[in-house]
């Protein structure tokens, strides 16, 4: 996000919320239309990690996780190659 | 296995092409970086699917906890139709399989179970709360 961003509030502030709001999905799904729940419930951290740290390991969860380092490194460098 | 490593192969491919695209100068920069932003978040979300669908199972648990008994694999193979079966717990109870007494706690090992479904095609599992007597 501080690449994203040249304030460090806004990046700050913007990690916090995408980061909560990536931790709560699953809990604020049960809330949300048919459609858009299984969504929520995709996008969320903790419904990713917990079956991993259970054991149960899904190659779809570990995935997601690589996926989002992915993500973050590609719009990282993209940013700081674009300075 | 060879899925996940296809879709990852894919998608550190395509991200590679995207650090390489072109920067163009004055307004169309503006473009291309907007939908570079918004392609690379497509192209995650479309491969989180694809993995979703064509999911692998590991049971890492000593006491394979997470897995069916063979029985139960059996007859589930032999399934010449779709099944749903529906667990019912209550919120407070003590007798969920996390027995934490916390309902979120069955909630999320019947919720394990039920991604079987890529595993599985044919059963589903869900999970229902029922009001506390």
């Amino acid at each position: 996000m501080s690449t994203l961003s040249e304030n460090q509030v806004v990046a700050a502030a913007s990690s916090l919320g995408v980061f909560l709001m990536l931790w709560f999905a699953d809990s604020a799904a049960y809330m949300l239309p048919s459609p858009i729940d299984a969504l929520a419930i995709g996008l969320s951290l903790i419904g990713h990690f917990k079956p991993l740290v259970s054991g149960s390991v899904f190659l779809s969860d570990v995935g997601y996780f690589l996926m989002l380092a992915l993500l973050a490194l590609f719009l990282a460098t993209r940013k700081v190659a674009d300075r | 296995m060879t899925t996940f490593a296809i879709v990852f192969a894919a998608v550190a491919t395509l991200f590679m092409a995207g650090l390489r695209a072109p920067r163009p100068p004055g307004r169309r920069a503006l473009l291309v970086r907007w939908g570079l932003v918004l392609g690379a978040a497509g192209v995650a979300l479309v491969a989180n699917m694809a993995l979703y669908k064509h999911d692998t199972h590991y049971d890492l648990t000593r006491e394979q906890a997470f897995t069916p008994a063979e029985e139960t694999l059996a007859v589930v193979r032999a399934l010449d139709r779709d099944v749903e079966l529906v667990y019912f717990y209550q919120q407070q109870s003590q007798a969920g399989p996390g027995g934490e007494g916390d309902g979120r706690a069955a909630r999320a090992d019947v919720g394990a179970l039920a991604r079987r479904r890529t595993v599985d095609p044919r059963l589903a599992i869900r999970a229902s709360r029922t009001a506390s007597a």
